[in-house]
């Protein structure tokens, strides 16, 4: 064992001698279980830290992901038939009668208004 | 050799969990004692001063230097003695008579033994006792002040009107002479 470890642990032995603080037993490994411990929790809280991270990651990923595919399909809907590009012509002759309206002036300075025969 | 705590804390927050080791074998039978006098149990004992020792690593950064490192120590210690015997009572509310005189005598057997890996601590007691009954008077004196009174060397030297190198002196020789009876007993197998 490490000779200053050993004195350390000697001087705190004696100075519970002598204020009578001592244990009536006390394991000789002690100080290795909490280290151990320790240790462990140590390696627990960066295993957590990096799987929070990378959950972290995961999840903004995954949103930013969904959050892009929402706005570039947004407004756009879709038929489920297909579009018909085949121009329609009237069934019957019409005429234009543009012709036989006369235009009408109204003394009304607003109103312009074209009548039909 | 570091004797100042907030060296060691120190070092411990800037990186070095190792160091911590030092601090707990400064402390521990301190503090497995204290534990003792709350749970009775020494099993229980080292199980509630491994979670004081615990709690104090994680609350480290916590720590202000306005008091000792071992009176924030003792503290939660204390805390975490108490809290044991809230659960246990908690418990013991649950279980019937004849299960609490059952655990009762199981205690009271294990108490009664000495695992080749636990130190007898009252036997090393006895000794270091007789030990420090035999000092010569200005030894014995040193050690009184410094190690049961916790006084400083400048105290020390003021009250026994001696020069500071005196005190140290002396109480280094009064040590040797305790701390090798320590160590004959408490060498590794």
């Amino acid at each position: 064992m490490n000779r200053n470890i050993k004195d350390i642990e000697n001087k705190g032995l004696l100075k519970a001698f002598l204020k009578n603080e001592y244990p009536r037993y006390m394991s000789k490994n002690f100080s290795e279980k909490v280290m151990t411990d320790i240790y462990s929790q140590r390696t627990n809280n960066i295993t957590k830290t990096y799987l929070i991270r990378i959950a972290s990651a995961l999840v903004f990923g995954i949103f930013t992901l969904a959050l892009m595919e929402n706005m570039l399909n947004e407004d756009i809907q879709y038929t489920q038939t297909d579009i018909n590009t085949e121009l329609s012509s009237p069934s019957h002759n019409v005429s234009n009668q543009i012709e036989e309206c006369k235009k009408v002036i109204d003394k009304e300075p607003a109103s312009d208004i074209i009548e039909c025969k | 050799m570091i004797d100042d705590d907030s060296e060691i804390i120190e070092s411990i927050l800037s990186g070095d969990p190792s160091k911590y080791e030092l601090i707990i074998k400064k402390y521990q039978a301190r503090i497995i004692g204290l534990c003792y006098r709350y749970t009775k149990n020494h099993h229980d004992a080292e199980e509630v001063a491994q979670e004081s020792f615990l709690r104090a690593y994680k609350s480290l950064d916590k720590f202000r230097y306005d008091s000792k490192f071992y009176s924030w120590l003792h503290r939660i210690s204390v805390n975490c003695s108490l809290n044991y015997i809230n659960s246990k009572e908690k418990l013991k509310e649950k279980e019937t008579i004849s299960d609490n005189i059952g655990l009762s005598e199981q205690e009271d057997n294990s108490s009664q033994e000495t695992p080749y890996n636990t130190y007898n601590m009252e036997d090393i007691a006895d000794k270091i006792a007789r030990l420090y009954e035999n000092l010569p008077g200005d030894l014995k004196l040193m050690v009184k002040y410094r190690d049961i009174d916790d006084m400083t060397y400048d105290e020390i030297a003021r009250k026994a009107n001696l020069p500071i190198g005196t005190v140290r002196s002396r109480l280094h020789r009064a040590r040797d002479i305790l701390l090798k009876e320590i160590e004959a007993n408490t060498e590794d197998e």
